[in-house]
């Protein structure tokens, strides 16, 4: 279909042109969700103006309502990787795409993969579910109440355990198949104290998208000829986890609190808004001159490597965290077992099933509607399969991570 | 494109100079050329210029104007006295229905003309016909 010779010229035509974004990449790297991640590669193709003009040069209000019809027409994935795909035709497409796309909070679907980073939808949780692999030691994240019969469900994220002889890690992907922290599919990671009561949520990016010119700007300063691959220059702590027995009743169940460093209580006071970083740092590989000092654009000046690390870990300054905590289960005499409502979306016991709700005191001025909330909720419903459910102000990523932190506890030390 | 002597008809010369002699009612269809026509209202012989649209592409948004009409005619008895009986309209445009079907046979070129062409004509029901067949190949294009 010529349509398509169309589209694929303007891809290429994207692709060819200078530096080649980190957003291009994710773009193609959510279509295929099975393959691997394509390197682009920065030849440059002459194309005839003309026939690039065409479809990219659609007046803007008819770009909008065509696109906007697009977006309205799938909403639920699989079928959504077309708004995806509408975003990386070209420039125009991509533009008009990002100004109709709505976060999570706003629509409650997810689209792009910064989608993953941004709060969930205010009245009802995103529901996904997660597939463990004991074998490779990897758990998947695929969006869906349950797993699809004809197993061609949407992944979101990707980690794989890794023991360390000081804890464990888990590495955070957007893909399933590259779990290495120096490849721009890594977005965080989570690791564990040596005993596995306490873990702590590492960002690749500031938490609130802030850091975007900085990032773009630390990494161009490591862009010498001795280093050959992107190094993530900063590690944002996200949140701190903590695990606690329960000393009253040996086999009851265990304690969890949550410390969202990068979320301030306002979040879930009447009118507060939780971070919501608008894309992945902006790391442009472009092809430097040998010499370290940067002539051109931007004028790096007095940025030097020891300020680095002192990006902000906290983005609104000196306000408290939001502190997340597992809701107590009742016992139920009969069934002589701790249960919870997990409104059938959890049906198997396990000692790893919780469900989070804020912890505030009356000091902190929280409406009793927002207490009730369950924000996460995590639980087993078959081998090897757990549901997920996040709501804001947690981000997919975050409850991800949270939720990974679940499978290491360890038994022994209760 | 004869029509009957009642009704009249309008000059419209496109972008490749061509100049289609289009029924007045089909003129009106598209708020813009029917503004078009009201600016020139005191000249004897009226001809309206569509700088950015080709004699092809409003030949074939004509067509499906008539269609259009056509099929409301049951309703409206101006309609039926400008249809063309010598037209060759083929088998297909007997409905207005079918007319998404005759997107789907367009090329993509002509389907981006009729889309900016209808959109700036300000004719809804055929901007959205090809708006709709544009989602289409989209999705189609996503798919695969």
């Amino acid at each position: 279909m010529s349509f398509k010779s169309i589209v694929r010229e303007l891809k290429e035509m994207r692709d060819g042109i200078g530096s080649i974004s980190r957003r291009g990449v994710d773009s193609r790297r959510w279509n295929g969700r099975t393959k691997s991640h394509v390197a682009p590669d920065i030849t440059l193709t002459s194309l005839e103006p003309i026939e690039q003009g065409k479809w990219a040069n659609l007046p803007p209000e008819l770009l909008l309502d065509i696109i906007s019809r697009v977006e309205e027409s799938e909403t639920t994935w699989p079928a959504r990787a077309v708004v995806v795909y509408c975003g990386s035709v070209c420039k125009s497409w991509r533009a008009v795409t990002k100004e109709i796309v709505t976060t999570p909070e706003q629509c409650g679907r997810l689209t792009f993969p910064i989608s993953l980073k941004q709060p969930g939808p205010r009245d009802s949780p995103i529901q996904c579910f997660i597939r463990r692999n004991r074998e490779t030691s990897t758990y998947i994240l695929y969006i869906g109440l349950v797993p699809s019969e004809n197993e061609n469900d949407k992944l979101l994220l990707a980690a794989k355990k890794i023991r360390r002889a000081t804890g464990t890690d888990f590495i955070i992907s957007l893909v399933a198949n590259d779990f290495s922290r120096s490849s721009n599919t890594c977005v965080g990671k989570l690791r564990s104290n040596f005993l596995g009561t306490k873990f702590t949520i590492y960002d690749n990016q500031a938490p609130n998208g802030a850091g975007i010119q900085t990032d773009s700007r630390s990494s161009r300063r490591f862009h010498s000829k001795q280093i050959s691959s992107r190094v993530p220059a900063c590690n944002h702590v996200v949140s701190t986890i903590a695990y606690e027995l329960n000393v009253l009743r040996a086999r009851g169940p265990r304690r969890m609190h949550c410390t969202m460093n990068s979320i301030p209580v306002s979040a879930i006071q009447e009118g507060g808004n939780a971070p919501t970083p608008t894309s992945f740092p902006q790391i442009i590989d472009e092809p430097f001159s040998p010499s370290p000092t940067l002539k051109g654009k931007s004028p790096i000046g007095d940025l030097n490597i020891a300020s680095l690390p002192e990006l902000p870990v906290q983005s609104q300054g000196s306000a408290e965290p939001l502190v997340l905590k597992n809701k107590a289960p009742r016992w139920h005499e009969q069934l002589q077992c701790w249960c919870l409502n997990f409104k059938g979306r959890v049906t198997v016991a396990s000692v790893k099933n919780f469900q989070l709700v804020a912890a505030v005191d009356p000091s902190h001025n929280v409406s009793a509607a927002e207490q009730e909330k369950v924000i996460l909720q995590f639980g087993k419903i078959g081998k090897d399969i757990f549901t997920m459910d996040y709501r804001y102000p947690l981000s997919a990523f975050q409850a991800f991570t949270i939720c990974l932190s679940s499978f290491d506890t360890k038994p022994a030390c209760e | 494109m004869m029509a009957s002597s009642s009704s009249k008809k309008i000059s419209v010369k496109c972008s490749d100079g061509m100049v289609l002699e289009v029924d007045e009612t089909l003129v009106n269809a598209s708020p813009t050329m029917k503004c078009l026509v009201e600016e020139k209202c005191g000249e004897s012989n009226i001809v309206i210029t569509l700088p950015n649209i080709s004699s092809k592409i409003l030949s074939k948004i004509i067509e499906f104007l008539k269609v259009d009409l056509e099929s409301d005619a049951t309703f409206n008895d101006v309609g039926v006295q400008s249809v063309d009986v010598d037209s060759k309209a083929p088998e297909s445009l007997t409905s207005f229905n079918n007319l998404k079907l005759e997107f789907i046979k367009f090329d993509a070129n002509t389907l981006l003309y009729l889309v900016t062409a209808t959109h700036y004509l300000k004719i809804e029901k055929i901007y959205h016909l090809g708006c709709v067949e544009a989602v289409r190949r989209i999705r189609e294009n996503a798919a695969k």
